[in-house]
């Protein structure tokens, strides 16, 4: 039927940064997944790669496709994925392409990115997956450890999920409503009420974010030495002006401040924020925090499996690349487990961002994934990719009679008010 | 499997909150569901992606493009000979303007719904289906994490340093007198988002 093999786009599509490549390339490019509007430059907006050439980066204003982890707003996703195509050469209509879908690890909203693939771009095949559901697919084929425990902090979300060889456990998955936007807007809120009213400047604080915070280990002892004022733990951070500087510098508190720059002082913040992950009740969330979500999703496996997937914990997703985030988690989970059981954080993960992405050119270099072309898509619609891509131990068969539709919580205590 | 069985925990607030403390305070005090409500509201600001306005907002891309205001005859001639003369402008100029103007009741109300509106009326829409994909039904609230095990640690609104004491206003902590005094001036009963 086809004279050249298609080649396969690898799509991984994250709410802050898309990661996309070929089959045959190194490194995924790593490209904003939005849409940015700056005060300074009113004739133009600056479509996923654009950003590169906004200089100023004061005040955007971000459009998103993706909500929650799941993509709400398809126009913007569009255009995105036209722009981003048309810039790395890839020609759709010769190709097939894998995309990471949150709605095959935690199904929530109907999915239509087949239509926008097939019908406006004219991809060849597309297969689907999760982030999480390559790196247990890459893990049990390639690295042939069947049971797998993925933690995936990402943008929007963290979720952590269990997997028997490459198969979802559906009642292991815990989604946290913690990620790094949640951690940089709470960030944001914190300065600019203490410090500096950077409430418009996502951009810059995201950077501070990413420069500044740490995980500690011991979360008593480093709030001691704050409120001891030993000054060990403060740093300064230079904001960049968009005309000398293109990122804030990081200053140790002891330097001298330098007299014209605008800077701000992080203490309790540049380890309050990314605790936030490990214990959302200190924010008023209602929820558990990463590793007591591992323990929960180890627990609800079945039973025979815990030790392994406790030995094969995987952490990926961009929000989990603040140094000491993977030494903390092992710790905490250690503590938490029975003590025969053993506990291993992997750490080969070179670049968390990055990691699912590279799982993925793995598995599909294996080419033993299932893939829909048009024809089939057309004949029987989301059923045939649920069918194929949401692949669980428990059939749908199963949960008849457990599964009724309740009212969730969530909105209920919306409607009080 | 090795966890204890998670209990009802009742927050110290509610064992607190006798009618004669509420009196003693007046009518300014905030309730546990309005304290509540304003820690809602807080968390949604977080999924929030700006807070500021559209800095295109208000663009007048062209001097002679009909405006909101203006009526449809005369003007709008004119208006589509310099659309034709300048098509690169009308993605985010003329084009949006209409489509905005065309359909100004369905931007109201996909920005009223919420997300978790959204997953509902999918879960539904499944469950009512001819072939139901039963794992595909309220996976999403299925999924969401317990709540911690661990009593929530108090820390300072003011200075993010542990806390021992709350307002009795608002419900917000803080950590000291200092802390106090700024909170009352700046931020109690008043929200900032």
């Amino acid at each position: 039927m086809r004279d050249v093999p298609p080649t396969t786009v690898i799509l991984d599509n994250g709410g802050h940064n898309l990661k996309i490549g070929t089959l045959e390339s190194d490194e995924p490019k790593i490209i904003p997944n939005s849409i940015v509007k700056a005060k300074h430059e009113k004739k133009r907006v600056f479509v996923g790669h654009q950003q590169n050439d906004c200089t100023e980066k004061f005040s955007l204003f971000y459009v998103r496709p993706i909500e929650r982890g799941y993509v709400v707003n398809w126009d913007t996703q569009q255009q995105i994925w036209e722009k981003t195509f048309d810039h790395l050469d890839i020609e759709p209509t010769t190709s097939r392409i894998a995309l990471t879908d949150n709605n095959y690890l935690v199904p929530a909203l109907p999915d239509v990115s087949s239509e926008i693939l097939f019908e406006y771009f004219g991809f060849q095949e597309i297969h689907k997956a999760t982030a999480s559901g390559f790196v247990a697919e890459h893990a049990a084929r390639i690295r042939k450890r069947s049971c797998v425990c993925v933690v995936d902090s990402g943008f929007s979300w963290t979720t952590v999920a269990s997997f028997v060889d490459g198969i979802l456990i559906q009642e292991s998955v815990i989604r946290i409503d913690v990620g790094g936007k949640a951690l940089t807007n709470k960030m944001k809120d914190w300065i600019s009420y203490r410090q500096l009213n950077v409430s418009e400047e996502t951009h810059v604080i995201n950077e501070c974010k990413e420069d500044v915070c740490f995980v500690t280990m011991d979360f008593d002892r480093s709030m001691e030495e704050i409120r001891k004022r030993f000054k060990t733990i403060e740093k300064r951070y230079l904001m960049p002006d968009f005309q000398s500087s293109f990122r804030g510098q990081v200053q140790n508190i002891q330097d001298p401040q330098p007299a014209d720059i605008p800077s701000i002082v992080l203490g309790v913040e540049r380890f309050a924020v990314p605790e936030i992950l490990f214990n959302p009740s200190d924010i008023d969330i209602d929820q558990c925090g990463v590793a007591e979500a591992v323990i929960e999703s180890i627990s609800s496996s079945p039973e025979p499996l815990r030790p392994a997937l406790a030995q094969n914990i995987i952490v990926i997703g961009g929000s989990s690349q603040f140094p000491g985030f993977r030494e903390r988690l092992a710790h905490d989970v250690r503590s938490m487990l029975p003590s025969e059981f053993g506990c291993r954080v992997a750490d080969d993960v070179a670049n968390a961002e990055t990691h699912a992405w590279n799982c993925a050119q793995g598995v599909l270099r294996e080419e033993r994934v299932p893939w829909i072309d048009r024809k089939e898509w057309d004949e029987r619609g989301e059923s045939i990719e649920f069918s194929k891509f949401f692949r669980t131990t428990i059939s749908s068969a199963e949960l008849k009679e457990t599964r009724n539709f309740e009212e969730p919580k969530e909105q209920k205590e919306e409607e009080e008010f | 499997m090795f966890l204890p069985p998670r209990k009802n925990v009742t927050t110290a607030s509610q064992l607190r909150a006798s009618t004669r403390i509420s009196n003693l305070e007046g009518n300014r005090t905030l309730d546990e569901s309005a304290r509540r409500n304003r820690r809602t509201r807080q968390l949604d600001g977080l999924e929030q992606d700006n807070f500021h306005d559209d800095p295109h907002a208000n663009i007048t891309w062209n001097k002679a493009a009909p405006k909101f205001q203006d009526e449809m005859i005369g003007g709008s001639k004119k208006a589509k000979k310099n659309k034709d003369d300048k098509p690169g402008h009308t993605v985010h100029g003329d084009k949006a303007r209409r489509r905005k103007l065309a359909r100004p009741e369905f931007n109201k109300q996909r920005f009223k719904k919420t997300f978790n509106v959204h997953v509902t009326e999918q879960s539904k829409a499944i469950l009512t289906s001819s072939d139901p994909d039963f794992r595909r039904v309220n996976a999403y609230f299925l999924a969401t994490a317990p709540p911690s095990n661990k009593p929530a640690r108090k820390f300072c609104a003011v200075c993010g340093k542990t806390s021992n004491y709350c307002c009795t206003k608002c419900g917000a902590r803080y950590c000291g007198i200092h802390c106090r005094d700024v909170h009352n001036d700046t931020r109690c009963m008043k929200w900032l988002a």
